[in-house]
């Protein structure tokens, strides 16, 4: 059953903490988080979490596409490494 | 042939590398006119009907190669392909599972100007603190490239073996040296 739309988006309190420290702060910091479950939220955008996948922290840099999604949905806890042919890295 | 179209320069991103890179691999035979059906590990399929086929081995020196023409794609991101030469479903189930591969060198050619790396040349580079826009103390190495949808990120081994992922952006990798086969990386202040 989805969650009651009254409630609002699930989002662990420490993380809007940490998120808005970050924001305040200015600095490039990366926020680590246990919290899988919580929700993106629009002001995440542009912040780095660091989202525990029960062994290692995995980046993520959140961007507008990622909003309203889990941020467990972006730290997989089961890999599948493939072959990166000709997959190219962009900074 | 010539289509009239210049090929774009290779940068220095693009040095030979004398490498093989797998392309593709069998996941059997369909049909009974010899297609196969083929997993392709490229972004852009069209790279195992390369014009100067595919080699059978990832050893630069075997030069066994095979010609592969793409049909249509299949069920779970499979593609089904002909093989020049190959008619029936027994030739196909006889080869097992082979891998195809190509030479790093005729992938296209980076643009110039662009910070973007194909995975496999950011593998193995070393890894360095940045100390103000210079080399600063080395601490690992870059073991693989990943995206779980949150960006690119370099993992990285420390000298110590702790292993740790490091976002590959321009703020947090501002040099990639693929010629000197390093990276310097600026880690960030954990909240």
């Amino acid at each position: 059953m989805a969650r009651s739309v009254w409630k609002g988006p699930y989002v662990h309190p420490s993380l809007l903490k940490k998120a808005d420290a970050a924001r305040s702060g200015g600095k490039n910091v990366i926020i680590r988080t246990y919290s899988r479950s919580s929700t993106i939220l629009p002001s995440f955008v542009g912040l780095t979490f660091a989202v525990y996948n029960g062994q290692k922290f995995i980046p993520v840099l959140v961007t507008d596409t990622m909003i309203g999604h889990k941020f467990g949905e972006f730290a997989p806890t089961r890999n599948y490494y493939g072959h990166g042919a000709d997959k190219k890295a962009k900074k | 042939m010539n289509d009239g179209q210049e090929k774009p320069a290779a940068s220095d991103k693009d040095a030979p590398t004398g490498k093989r890179i797998v392309v593709a691999e069998t996941a059997g035979a369909h049909g009974v006119r010899g297609a196969m059906k083929l997993r392709i590990f490229a972004e852009d399929p069209a790279l195992v009907a390369h014009k100067d086929g595919v080699f059978l081995s990832e050893d630069p020196t075997d030069m066994r190669r095979v010609f592969l023409t793409l049909k249509n794609a299949h069920k779970d991101g499979m593609w089904l392909v002909s093989m020049q030469g190959v008619t029936s479903p027994e030739a196909i189930k006889a080869m097992g599972r082979t891998r195809f591969y190509l030479d790093r060198d005729s992938l296209p050619a980076l643009q110039d100007g662009v910070d973007e790396f194909y995975y496999h040349d950011l593998e193995g580079l070393r890894v360095f603190m940045d100390d103000n826009g210079a080399k600063g103390e080395e601490i690992g190495q870059v073991l693989s490239v990943r995206n779980y949808g949150g960006g690119d990120l370099l993992y990285i081994r420390r000298r110590n073996g702790e292993e740790f992922y490091h976002v590959f952006s321009a703020a947090t990798v501002p040099v990639v040296d693929v010629k000197g086969g390093f990276v310097t990386i600026i880690e960030l202040e954990i909240l």
